[in-house]
């Protein structure tokens, strides 16, 4: 499927075990606690999973925010 | 690709063998309080990770896993006319561990004995060289050694792999013709890409130890070492595999002229739960044809392939007349798979409307 940011924050929010409410596009990665190695893998599982995309991990350690990780997954190509 | 080749190469026999100690989920979660033993279980699929003794090694390992194939298979240490190590934990940087291993077991001297430098695709390797040996005629039967013992490169304090590796060793012997019980082997497809190399490594070693100084850490082993633990950034190393495993059973299934539903069941090296969840779904490989067996004892490396095709030879998942993948990706980057046919014996064909 492709992603929509409301998909994709709740999706978020179950790795990190944080409100849906609290990751809002301008929140910073790094105020989130679990956002972690475990985390990005996780992360990276479900980017594959649902939306059939393949995430390069240097492009999610670019990612500043929750909005720029939304971006990196929506800027992806289906693989 | 006939059965009836006298020297096609087949597997006659595996067996495995474990460390005692044990590091479980609760002793986890005691050295890391950030760590949920439940989490870790449903993400990385490890309740607990077998850890080999301060002083046992794995050459000790591997030596245990032959012998107990000696007890079990119907052959002797006389029988073997090659040795094929295979760990990225060797007893030394030299002598090969091979070498010392043929006295160990009391293999003949006539032996061939060389250690093959390899991790989670290593199985693979290591029996396609040896099958290699026999059809080609210079040898009749090949003694394929996989163990590890990453604990000892793994630093106490580093979480993200002491969730992970476990140690462990197996032993499987090849042969050809009407010894090789479980079956046919190939055909064979291999890749690199060596420059995933730094996402996994131990900067030990000549140019290592030139490049990064040798420190004293304490190892998950519970020993202190000199030298530098195991790195391993697993977010690239997911994101190869994501693109290099999908795309190695697919040329696998093209080289055997097989479609997906011809493959029995899929045996991949055990990396993670979640690895190898993403990796089936991507493949859509239904769960009963996939084969998971890393909860008691985690990734072993070198060692997780035929363990877990012994596991399934042992519990009765794989049976004569399947056909199963072997699927080996890891450290190097390395990468390979192969095809164990388990034949129907001789005149039963119609039986099993068998196609080997």
């Amino acid at each position: 499927m492709a992603p929509t940011f409301d998909d994709f924050v709740t999706r978020l929010a179950r790795i990190v075990e944080e409100e849906v409410s609290a990751l809002t596009p301008d929140r910073e990665l790094l105020s989130v606690p679990l956002w972690d190695s475990l985390a990005i893998v996780t992360f990276m599982a479900v980017a594959s999973e649902t939306y059939d995309r393949l995430v390069e991990p240097e492009r999610i350690a670019a990612a500043k925010t929750v909005g720029d990780l939304f971006t990196v997954i929506e800027s992806e190509s289906a693989s | 690709m006939s059965s009836t080749n006298p020297r096609r190469a087949g597997i006659r026999g595996i067996a495995t063998h474990l460390p005692e100690h044990v590091y479980d989920n609760a002793a986890l979660a005691r050295d890391f309080p950030g760590l949920d033993p439940e989490k870790v279980l449903a993400t990385v699929g490890i309740a607990r990770r077998t850890i080999a003794a301060p002083d046992e090694f794995a050459s000790d390992l591997a030596c245990d896993a032959a012998r107990s194939l000696f007890a079990t298979c119907g052959c002797s240490p006389g029988d073997v006319d090659y040795v094929i190590f295979c760990s990225q934990s060797p007893d030394y940087p030299l002598p090969p561990t091979a070498c010392l291993i043929q006295a160990k077991l009391g293999l003949p001297t006539h032996c061939g004995a060389i250690d093959v430098n390899l991790g989670c695709s290593g199985y693979i390797y290591a029996l396609g060289l040896a099958a290699a040996l026999i059809e080609s005629g210079q040898i009749d039967c090949a003694l394929v050694l996989t163990a590890d013992t990453l604990s000892k490169f793994l630093a106490a304090d580093d979480a993200s792999v002491r969730t992970i590796f476990g140690d462990g060793a197996a032993a499987t012997l090849v042969t050809h013709g009407h010894d090789a019980v479980f079956g046919e082997l190939g055909p064979w497809c291999y890749g690199t890409d060596g420059r995933g190399g730094p996402h996994l490594i131990v900067r030990d070693g000549l140019r290592g130890s030139s490049e990064t100084p040798s420190t004293s850490y304490r190892s998950a082993a519970g020993s202190d070492r000199f030298g530098q633990p195991i790195r391993m950034h697993g977010a690239e190393v997911f994101a190869f595999t994501l693109k290099a495993v999908p795309a190695l059973v697919e040329e696998l299934l093209q080289a055997a002229s097989l479609g997906p539903t011809d493959v029995d069941l899929f045996i991949f090296h055990q990396a993670n739960r979640m690895m190898l969840d993403t990796l089936r779904k991507r493949l859509k490989i239904p769960e009963d044809r996939f084969v998971y067996h890393l909860e008691d004892q985690g990734n072993t490396c070198s060692a997780s392939v035929p363990l877990a095709l012994a596991h399934a030879i042992a519990s009765g998942r794989f049976q004569r007349g399947m056909t199963a993948a072997l699927v080996g990706y890891g450290v190097g980057y390395s990468w390979g798979a192969t095809l164990l046919r388990w034949q129907v014996p001789a005149g039963s064909e119609g039986v099993h409307g068998s196609d080997i």
